[in-house]
């Protein structure tokens, strides 16, 4: 039976800590509640005077909400998936093999997300143009690519170093391939570094506005940022139906976190060990 | 019934994408390892010629197919495909080599197309002249003047907004970045080190200290601005029953910065404490034991096995950490009041956003985004001599 | 520790491999630094690993004609998704239509592209382009919103590219950096000038008389709105209306009688209108005048000395506390008429801004626009079908049906004074608050006066700065600014 470490100051700093997490939250969720589409308030209650659920259902009546929450949902699991499985393999062979120019490599990844991504606008247009992936989902699933791959890569090459070769080279004794070597022991040794890739690569396309602004560009293929701001209107914002789309949005993040949590932080003692 | 479109148009896009990555991995292959193959050099040249006629006809033309953009293409592609034959006679005989190089093509392949036209589109942008008079006559056809470094020697000279200078917003940016990351790292490792005891409510505390990752940034963003709101947020109403004053946190230089940095700094520590979390765990249990029974402190315990077994995980993330506070528009954008803000907490990203895109110097921009992209290049660099990251 | 179970051939042999070997790099590691139970551990995770392959003697994909296997069934399965995929796929590329390349309309249906900016009316331009597309039976109309500041730079990007949409909806400043740029083609030659009000096609007309695009509406203007509640009269002058803030502001109550966006210059050039000032003389910015120097001591009296004004209110806080009742007058403009007869009903009460009675001259606010742009590379038959479209928008009976929904004020002269304004209260109000409008330059110089004027207006009225020297600062940066976007 493991000796329990809790301590009163443990749990008062991850209490304070939480807290300060879910206050933006609840504000959120008063104004979401607030009638008027007041974004300020006088008081600083969380259930405002007068709460009414009419925000969320005009999300639903008046935009395209569920429609962009799909889109979103599809875009960004897809993009978690292509950005995982090929930073995998690229992250595999900066990790175990040596060959001319790995370094450079590895700093043309980070270099690329150097360039800061509002200037590249115009020259990334002209691009998908030619490439005839404007107002696709394959556009946007390889633009947000370019910014998930390196910082899945070196999350991952960390990760399968931690990974200590013999277990490729038994396999190898076995007759795998070196591709089977990867496919069948690195890959289930290395789930925990794959699902912070993969829901980094998740957030990330779930939360992009600029690039997803600049490839889709009609309504039923918005994403939910794209849909929330047409909300923002040039003086007047809708407030409360902002709110309440936000705290819907936040949701499925929230599960998917959830969800993922079982294969980021579990088994984890058995076989990652730097040997 | 559009959910089935959508479904239907997304197994398109992933059809394609699997046909793409298996021609590019089927030519790979050949070119790697059927180089014993009497058909090596007609069957590459077929390769290339597809290539140019693909790039011809599908990408740089579309409407316009004139037979000298055919000619170029094919003979391009004819070319460059013999020649990377050559090479691979040459140089991939290791088996290890091609190994890598079928692993990382798809990768470095997109990172590639999508980054290096743009760059050296840009980079042709900052010695030009393009801006809002030019951009006409840029589009008809005529050809944009060669300025030289004058562009370069405006971001360095004149104010990108109204009266803030380069080197001020250089500071600002290195302070910010430096604080930024400090503390998300600080905190982060903090918040990591306590998940990882064993105490009860673990999984509530993880799920509800993940909450400013997974909320939506924007939002996050102007909600925080509402709670700085000098008249009407929380910030100030508890400083009050402190009995402290109230801090003007959106007209006064100082403030406005530190609140930027405060919200930033609660944005971005969720995710450095994941990313601590997933290395904590792997280090094993046996050997904070066996430290024990050899009678170490907790001090010696943090500062011989977790820090060197955390490095490969925290190194990464501290270096592109530092990479996207330097980069980060989002929050400075949003927490001055957007376009209509004050330039007091500006740095150089968002120095450049609100000065380029309002008036449309795009030649400008892209000499700034040089400059910045040099910066943070030399930074990297430096820092990898320095930790030898590349190294494990 | 060990796994029991069925004989496992391979795994054993690379345990027995693993133990007997102690020369092995690994396991000398392993057993020194760790202990002997973690390799017992990574032992039992490699033979977990293992057990599959173990049981077959080579592993499938090896063998050639398994080899071969693998690919028929991916070949199959790539077939299958290829079919549905190229079926849909002719759907979607149906749906998506042409993105507006620059060839005329091939086939019975053309589909006009238009970008708007406009959420607020979603619900009557939906209407109105029903009606246009049942009276056109071959033109169909898509429209896609786009946020404030996008519009302008995804536009420009999107016409620098040589795509883009074909019509865009949007204010009249954007006429400014579009006509520059080259991206949106003069209408002049097929509208009729006449019909529209000078108001209203003087925000789109530029130096030269070239006419930029088609004014829809017009307003967009700063009036005085109040509460019956608290203030029973509006004031007409600007000194009885700090009276009446001041009867009613109690600072250290955190109460206050009036409230505006106080370093917004949108805001605060009807203030310098007041002074009898412009901000633009042609493409030429005049900040550096004596009205300025007038005009900013005014705002700053008006929060440092009268102390009417909460000290630090913006937009939303002016909006929050007039929606709650909490303040009696404040500045807005035509934009949240309906949104405040939601909230305030019939206590709501709208008049043109007051007169300073010191010049004698009424607070003047910019007036422009919503109005419709046509972009360069449409030609040929298509530019037909935009011309439908947009006489369309400008027909009077159009006007007429937008005027009584959106609230806005038309931009026809025609209807200028009609019935269909003076029939709603609102309405009517609105546009005799327009009569001391000043018409909102076009040129693409405003902007570079709005940023210039901001930052040295939020340092005055942060007590920071003086208004009588600012006005220089803010008239330098102008000009430099204008040299540095013609680099």
């Amino acid at each position: 039976m493991a000796k329990r470490e809790d301590t009163w100051w443990a749990h008062a700093l991850l209490v304070g800590g939480c807290i300060l997490c879910i206050l933006p939250l609840l504000r959120i969720f008063s104004v979401s509640l607030r009638p008027g589409d007041k974004l300020l308030a006088t008081s600083l209650d969380v259930i405002p005077k007068g709460a009414t659920f009419e925000s969320y259902v005009q999300v639903f009546s008046d935009t395209l909400f569920l429609r962009w929450l799909v889109n979103s949902l599809i875009l960004s699991f897809l993009t978690a998936a292509i950005s995982v499985a090929l930073s995998a393999t690229a992250a595999y062979a900066l990790s175990r093999y040596r060959f001319p120019l790995r370094k450079s490599v590895m700093v043309f990844l980070l270099a690329s997300q150097m360039i800061p991504v509002v200037v590249l606008l115009l020259p990334l247009y002209f691009l998908l143009q030619n490439m005839h992936l404007l107002n696709t989902y394959s556009g946007l699933i390889t633009a947000t690519c370019v910014y998930t791959i390196p910082f899945s890569v070196w999350i991952l090459k960390g990760y399968f170093d931690t990974i200590p070769r013999e277990l490729e080279e038994a396999g190898k004794v076995d007759g795998l391939s070196d591709v089977g070597a990867f496919w069948r022991i690195v890959v289930p040794l290395s789930v925990p570094g794959l699902s912070i890739a993969g829901l980094f690569s998740f957030t990330t396309v779930w939360n992009e506005y600029i690039v997803a602004r600049v490839i889709l560009q009609e309504s039923e293929f918005y994403t939910w940022p794209i849909g929330l701001f047409e909300l923002q209107g040039d003086f007047n914002t809708r407030w409360g139906m902002f709110a309440a789309s936000s705290v819907m949005v936040t949701i499925p993040v929230l599960g998917v976190f959830l969800y993922s949590s079982r294969w980021l932080l579990s088994g984890l003692t058995a076989g990652s060990v730097k040997g | 019934m559009e959910v089935i479109l959508s479904v239907l148009q997304v197994l398109t896009h992933l059809f394609y994408f699997a046909i793409v990555l298996f021609g590019l991995e089927a030519c790979l292959y050949w070119l790697l390892y059927r180089q014993q193959n009497s058909l090596y050099w007609p069957i590459t040249a077929a390769m290339g010629l597809a290539g140019g006629l693909l790039y011809a006809g599908f990408f740089a033309g579309g409407a316009t197919l004139a037979a000298g953009n055919i000619v170029i293409g094919v003979a391009v592609g004819v070319v460059s495909s013999s020649l990377f034959g050559l090479f691979c006679r040459r140089y991939m005989q290791d088996k290890h080599y091609r190994l890598a190089l079928m692993f990382l093509a798809p990768a470095i392949l997109i990172v590639s197309i999508l980054i290096i036209y743009p760059f050296f589109f840009e980079l042709s942008l900052a010695f030009s002249n393009l801006n809002l008079y030019t951009v006409g006559g840029w589009m008809a056809g005529k050809d944009l003047k060669f300025v030289g470094l004058d562009n370069f020697a405006n971001v360095f000279t004149t104010s990108p907004l109204q009266t803030v200078t380069f080197w001020e917003l250089f500071i600002r940016t290195i302070i910010w970045t430096v604080v930024n990351i400090v503390l998300h790292v600080g905190f982060g490792l903090m918040l990591a080190l306590l998940l990882n005891k064993r105490i009860p409510g673990k999984g509530i505390y993880r799920t509800l200290l993940i909450l400013p990752w997974a909320m939506p940034q924007v939002v996050a963003v102007l909600s925080w601005r509402g709670e700085f709101h000098p008249q009407f947020g929380s910030i100030n109403a508890i400083l009050n029953v402190f009995g402290m004053d109230a801090i003007n946190w959106w007209s006064d230089p100082t403030p406005v910065f530190l609140s930027c940095i405060i919200v930033n700094v609660w944005l971005g520590i969720p995710f450095m404490m994941i990313v601590f979390l997933g290395g904590l765990q792997s280090i094993p249990a046996d050997l904070y034991e066996a430290a024990k029974m050899d009678g170490a402190s907790k001090w010696q315990e943090f500062r011989f096995i977790t820090v060197p077994m955390l490095k490969p995980v925290v190194v990464p993330s501290v270096v592109l950490g530092t990479i996207w506070t330097f980069n980060n528009i989002n929050v400075i954008y949003l927490m001055t009041g957007q376009s209509g803000g004050n330039e007091f907490a500006d740095i150089l990203i968002s120095a450049l956003y609100k000065s380029a895109f309002t008036y449309s110097r795009y030649s400008f921009a892209a000499a700034f985004a040089v400059v910045i992209f040099l910066i943070l290049l030399s930074f990297v660099v430096f820092w990898m001599k320095i930790t030898k990251g590349a190294d494990d | 520790m060990l796994e029991s179970g069925k004989a496992l051939p391979s795994a054993t042999r690379i345990g027995a491999a693993v133990e007997s070997s102690p020369n092995q790099p690994g396991n000398k590691r392993c057993q020194r630094d760790t202990g002997i139970r973690l390799c017992d551990t990574m032992l039992r995770h490699r033979k977990r690993l293992y057990r599959r392959n173990a049981m077959q003697t080579t592993p499938s994909c090896r063998k050639p004609s398994h080899r071969f296997r693998c690919a028929r069934w991916f070949a199959v399965a790539a077939g299958l998704v290829g079919l549905i995929a190229s079926c849909s796929g002719q759907k979607s590329e149906q749906k998506n239509g042409d993105e507006g390349a620059a060839k005329s309309a091939a086939g019975p249906t053309t589909t006009l592209v238009l970008w708007e900016q406009d959420a607020d009316i979603k619900d009557t331009f939906a209407a109105v382009i029903k009606t246009f597309e049942t009276a056109n039976p071959g033109i169909k109309i898509k429209s896609s919103n786009y946020a404030n500041e996008d519009l302008r730079t995804q536009f420009q990007t999107a016409a620098i590219a040589g795509g883009g949409p074909d019509m865009v909806w949007g204010p009249t400043d954007i006429a400014g950096p579009f006509s520059i740029a080259g991206i949106i083609q003069p209408v002049g030659s097929w509208i009729k000038p006449g019909d529209f009000s000078a108001l209203a096609l003087q925000a789109v007309t530029d130096g030269s008389g070239v006419i930029w695009g088609v004014p829809v509406s017009t307003g967009n203007h700063l009036m005085l709105l109040s509460n019956k509640k608290l203030v029973a009269e509006p004031p007409k002058t600007l000194e009885a209306l700090v009276a009446v803030a001041k009867s009613q502001s109690d600072p250290a109550a955190n109460k206050y009688g009036f409230a505006y966006n106080l370093n917004e210059p949108f805001w605060f050039v009807t203030f310098l209108g007041g002074h009898g000032e412009r901000v633009l003389s042609g493409t030429a910015p005049t900040l550096s005048t004596p009205a300025m120097s007038s005009a900013l001591s005014l705002v700053k009296k008006l929060k440092f000395d009268d102390k009417i004004v909460p000290p630090d209110c913006d937009y939303d806080c002016a909006d929050t506390l007039f929606k709650e009742g909490n303040v009696g007058m404040i500045i807005n403009g035509d934009w949240s008429l309906p949104v405040y007869q939601k909230a305030l009903g019939d206590d709501l009460v709208i008049s043109p801004l007051p007169q300073i009675e010191a010049t004698g001259k009424y607070m003047s606010p910019m007036v422009s626009g919503k109005c419709l742009f046509v972009n360069k590379k449409v030609k040929g038959a298509r530019l037909d079908a935009v011309k439908k479209f947009v006489l369309h928008m400008v027909s009077t009976e159009t006007q007429r049906q937008m005027v009584k929904r959106t609230k806005r004020l038309p931009s026809l002269k025609a209807l200028q004074d009609s019935a269909v304004v003076n029939a709603d209260p609102l309405l009517a109000a609105s546009a005799r608050a327009l009569v001391h409008g000043q018409p909102m330059p076009m040129a693409v110089e405003l902007r570079v006066v709005w940023d210039a004027i901001r930052p040295q207006l939020q340092e005055v009225m942060a007590g920071r700065a003086d208004p009588g020297t600012v006005g220089a600062a803010m008239q330098k940066n102008a000009e430099t600014k204008i040299k540095e976007m013609k680099q």
